[in-house]
């Protein structure tokens, strides 16, 4: 009997122990935009004008120094050069812009989905008027 | 067989919780950003077994610049219901094929054949409550709608909308039975200062947005079939124009080069969508008021302007 009481007392110990959790922790991919990236698709206030004019032209530069550069400007977020910083560098919602020779930082939200394979920036911002709302898909050239 | 397809019509009418927009009162004098009062007489009918947890939507069409979604208060009145307030939809509400209601009702029924509808919204508000309609019940809604329009003269052709949350778009029920859309004439804003801003109307030149500053991009539309006019046949079509600084500078843009070459638009309107920061080569500092211009053949002597006249279009930079 008493042989019994030991032998299930084991049977459920071994099953405690079966039953311990193993937490595997995988840490979120720090967020990295440094590089060069241009726009591949601008809206304005909901319809596409990606073919009305020529953005082409414009670069805007991430630096892992959280610099960035423009070049070609366009209206956007900000147009002059400075530097940047990410509100959470693992899963970043915000970005903001502190442009040279000002102390006030623009920030906007943005996303980072990825499209087709490849990483691309999405922001949403309002330039000029308030009214107007623009959505600009960045895409980053390749090094 | 007409008769007989009125008597089909009747009948899914009567297995429906039927809609009916009865009228619109509209002010007759409406002044720019001060407040107006829009009354719509609705009316439902439930004939089959009653709806519940369910909320009458209104919509109208207003200018994208009004926010009215945000400004408007929206009120109703019922005999047997009580009054209640109206809100907004949220954007997240899916009306149907995962559009929202504004996106829903601009496919579906368009913007009511005002032109330069990017700058042009449904505006969508549903009771506040969710109500239990039993059938049988045959009520009489008043809306009211008190909003503030832009600071600026405008004119649009007015459209609403009733409906209710249960049925949306539905077509089950007959075409038109579950909800109703109505577009009227245009409907004037004027007494203010700035200039007018027509929707009703096709324009030979078109800007949108219709407010901006001069941080935004302009898209600046020649249309070729308003009226004939001295570029009517013309391939190569450019924008010559001069932008006025807050402080009375003149920057002048009057070149004929790609840069100012208007590019095929929409039929066969062509148009130049420009920066006009960089296009007219602003400073640091400088702030446009204005910009006056016309379109030119490739030699930049055969001019057209407002009202195929000499004088330049005027477009104001205005922004609230």
């Amino acid at each position: 009997m008493k042989s019994r009481l030991i032998l299930c007392l084991l049977i459920l110990l071994a099953g405690l122990h079966a039953c311990k959790r193993h937490e595997i922790s995988v840490p979120e991919q720090l967020k990295d935009i440094s590089g060069q990236w241009r726009i591949t698709k601008a809206v304005r206030n909901g319809v596409d004008i990606t073919t009305l004019a020529d953005f082409t032209k414009f670069r805007i530069r991430f630096t892992e120094k959280q610099e960035y550069r423009i070049e070609n400007p366009m209206p956007f977020v900000v147009n002059k050069n400075g530097h940047y910083s990410l509100d959470d560098p693992a899963y970043p919602l915000r970005i903001s812009f502190l442009q040279s020779g000002t102390d006030a930082p623009v920030s906007t939200g943005f996303t980072y989905p990825v499209v087709n394979g490849k990483r691309n920036l999405v922001f949403s911002f309002s330039p000029g008027c308030t009214a107007n709302t623009y959505l600009y898909t960045l895409e980053r050239i390749a090094p | 067989m007409k008769k007989y397809i009125w008597m089909i019509c009747a009948i899914l009418c009567l297995l429906a919780g039927c809609v009916f927009l009865e009228n619109v009162e509209q002010p007759a004098n409406a002044r720019p950003g001060e407040e107006m009062t829009i009354n719509i007489n609705t009316r439902i009918d439930v004939a089959d077994g009653g709806r519940s947890n369910v909320r009458l939507i209104i919509g109208f069409l207003a200018p994208k610049n009004w926010q009215a979604a945000a400004n408007a208060a929206v009120t109703f009145t019922t005999s047997t219901y009580g009054n209640g307030k109206m809100v907004p939809v949220p954007a997240t509400v899916d009306a149907g094929g995962g559009k929202n209601w504004p996106a829903i009702l601009k496919e579906r029924f368009g913007m009511g054949g005002n032109f330069m509808t990017d700058d042009l919204e449904w505006v969508v508000f549903w009771t506040e409550q969710a109500y239990n309609v039993p059938q049988g019940v045959k009520e009489n809604i008043k809306v009211t709608v008190k909003l503030i329009p832009g600071t600026d003269n405008v004119q649009f052709k007015t459209g609403y909308f009733v409906g209710t949350s249960s049925e949306g778009l539905s077509d089950v029920f007959g075409s038109n039975n579950v909800y109703k859309c109505r577009f009227m004439d245009c409907f004037t804003i004027t007494d203010g200062v700035s200039d007018l801003i027509d929707y009703c109307n096709p324009q030979i030149a078109a800007v949108t947005p219709g407010v901006a500053t001069d941080n935004d991009l302009l898209t600046i539309a020649f249309d070729p079939d308003v009226v004939s006019t001295a570029l009517s046949g013309a391939d190569r079509i450019f924008l010559c124009a001069k932008a006025y600084t807050t402080t009375g500078k003149v920057l002048d843009a009057c070149i004929q080069t790609d840069q100012s070459k208007l590019q095929p638009y929409t039929g066969r309107k062509s148009a130049i969508t420009l920066w006009p920061r960089a296009h007219f080569n602003m400073q640091d500092g400088e702030q446009l008021e204005k910009i006056a211009y016309f379109f030119t053949d490739e030699s930049g002597t055969t001019k057209v302007g407002y009202s195929n006249t000499d004088s330049p279009f005027v477009y104001t930079f205005k922004c609230q």
